[in-house]
């Protein structure tokens, strides 16, 4: 019991969750207790208290991340580089089949068949009639 | 931060809402997921319609979208010329479409000649090109 009033825990609490068993295990981890330095206990303590305070809070949690490292900011780098990569992608694919289907709409229905656009002779030869005229 | 997380949570939603959205236009569109309309207009194409690219497609697929409001001499042309159309190589409908955007910005009354002069210059150049 002694361990637990040094580490800040309110003995009517342990009280109530401590029968049998775990009343042996707290009888030895005070026994224990008494052994360590007085900045350990303290130490200790503080650990307690903390960790029975409950968890961090989530926006803590993710400013730490995992070693140190900020995940929020990574996630957003990542998710931006993700995105821009994804959009230019897609706005290139857009535009062509925009571009494509106007041009090859145009170019179907057109009054001269395929093959005149096809043989590059053909402009050249307009070319030279336009000279010759 | 609590703010900064939900942002970063929307962003990354955005993404991955953005490359699904973007599966329509850049995914694969099987023949059996066009509307009954646009397989009769692209019937011609059905057997090339698998080893087509997507963007091919949705060319084509745009195509079919304007086909209801062409003039049905337009209408035939488009249906005569589709598969050899499909069947050229993408080199060779670039090539094509450069020459179609050339000629089509001569004046309009040179453009007027265009058919009479491929025909002149089919009878002096006969052979297949």
């Amino acid at each position: 019991m002694e361990m637990t009033m040094r580490a800040g825990v309110r003995p009517d609490a342990r009280k109530k969750v401590v029968p049998g068993f775990e009343r042996q295990v707290a009888g030895y981890l005070d026994e224990a207790a008494r052994t360590l330095p007085d900045d350990v206990s303290r130490r200790l303590a503080q650990a307690r208290a903390c960790a029975l305070a409950g968890p961090l809070p989530p926006a803590q949690r993710l400013r730490l991340g995992v070693l140190g490292v900020p995940v929020l900011r990574s996630a957003l780098l990542a998710a931006g580089v993700v995105f821009t990569f994804l959009f230019g992608q897609y706005w290139g694919m857009v535009s062509q089949v925009q571009e494509y289907r106007a041009v090859d709409t145009a170019l179907l229905i057109d009054d001269l068949p395929i093959d005149a656009y096809l043989d590059p002779d053909f402009r050249a030869w307009l070319q030279r009639q336009e000279q010759e005229s | 931060m609590v703010a900064a997380a939900r942002t970063g949570v929307l962003i990354l939603a955005l993404c991955l809402g953005g490359s699904a959205s973007a599966v329509s236009p850049l995914g694969q569109t099987p023949w059996s997921a066009l509307s009954a309309v646009q397989r009769e207009v692209l019937a011609p194409l059905q057997g090339d319609w698998d080893t087509m690219s997507e963007a091919g497609r949705q060319t084509w697929l745009g195509i079919a979208s304007e086909y209801p409001a062409l003039m049905p001499e337009e209408q035939a042309r488009i249906r005569a010329r589709m598969q050899d159309w499909a069947r050229l190589s993408p080199e060779e409908r670039e090539r094509a479409r450069d020459q179609y955007r050339a000629l089509r910005s001569m004046p309009p009354e040179q453009r007027e000649q265009l058919g009479e002069q491929w025909q002149q210059y089919r009878q002096k150049a006969p052979a297949p090109r």
